[in-house]
């Protein structure tokens, strides 16, 4: 059965959304491209050569006052917040930012619920913090919270076997 | 007028896109790993321009990643208002996508 990228969806829908103008980027790669690399290919080249080995941040977001950098999690949102400190870090050597003009960083957290532990790290780390639910995110929750039960892998298995009988897997 | 079938991105360089006509279309394809026949959904869409020249062509994916990136612009309609930059990072069952909208 194929994997849903509810993540990837999560963050898509929720910057279009909140920029509609389109002022962002997803999926953005961080960190600094080794400077040997840049000497023997070029910037644009070594940064081509060396784009699948940084780390990506979810999306950033750029206004005339601010540069957001932006990071969304459905579940585990403690290690979206471990994520952003990281990202946040790499942004000085980070020089291939796109539409970046001297704007202060905002470190900006997503996420479908605001728990008190969240808002606390979020103060601490200074960390904003954006609350989106669409709806498909209960019936996700709901399918998460069943996952692991004996009715609902039965209920899979008989999925599963009927997509194979109809030919749809 | 350039003239090209299907746009094909090559990894690490962006592509600038307009894109129309957005519809999944079912196709068989031959799986990488067992070599059988099988069915899948392809996004698919109608591309006019390329790198900011005028084309006749069409660009389509399986993959939900870029999918997922691409469908809140096709649920409100204005992925055609848009030039989209592709970039992907990565070839086969790792290629992942770098995506920009900007409103055009």
């Amino acid at each position: 059965m194929p994997r849903e990228e509810r993540e990837r969806r999560y963050i898509a829908e929720y910057m279009a959304a909140a920029y509609p103008a389109g002022n962002y980027q997803l999926n953005v790669p961080l960190g600094p491209i080794p400077r040997d690399l840049v000497q023997q290919l070029g910037q644009l080249q070594a940064a081509q050569v060396f784009y699948p080995t940084r780390p990506r941040i979810d999306a950033v977001a750029w206004t005339p006052t601010e540069y957001l950098i932006i990071e969304a999690k459905i579940r585990e949102p403690k290690h979206a917040i471990g994520d952003l400190l990281v990202y946040r870090s790499l942004i000085p050597s980070t020089l291939d930012l796109p539409m970046r003009d001297h704007q202060p960083i905002v470190a900006v957290l997503v996420v479908p619920e605001v728990l008190d532990w969240i808002r606390a790290s979020a103060e601490e780390h200074q960390l904003r913090v954006a609350l989106y639910k669409p709806e498909w995110i209960a019936a996700y929750w709901a399918e998460r919270q069943n996952y692991f039960t004996r009715a609902y892998r039965v209920a899979r298995d008989e999925k599963v076997n009927m997509r194979k009988i109809l030919g749809l897997e | 007028m350039v003239l090209q079938n299907y746009i094909t991105l090559t990894p690490g360089v962006p592509a600038r896109l307009h894109l129309v006509s957005p519809r999944v279309e079912r196709r068989t394809i031959t799986d990488p790993i067992t070599r059988q026949p099988k069915g899948v959904n392809v996004l698919v869409f109608t591309v006019d321009e390329l790198d900011g020249r005028p084309v006749q062509s069409t660009f389509s994916t399986l993959s939900d990643k870029l999918a997922s990136a691409l469908k809140p612009w096709i649920d409100d309609g204005t992925i055609s208002k848009r030039t989209v930059i592709i970039t992907q990072v990565g070839q086969g069952f790792t290629a992942d996508y770098n995506v920009q909208g900007p409103l055009r």
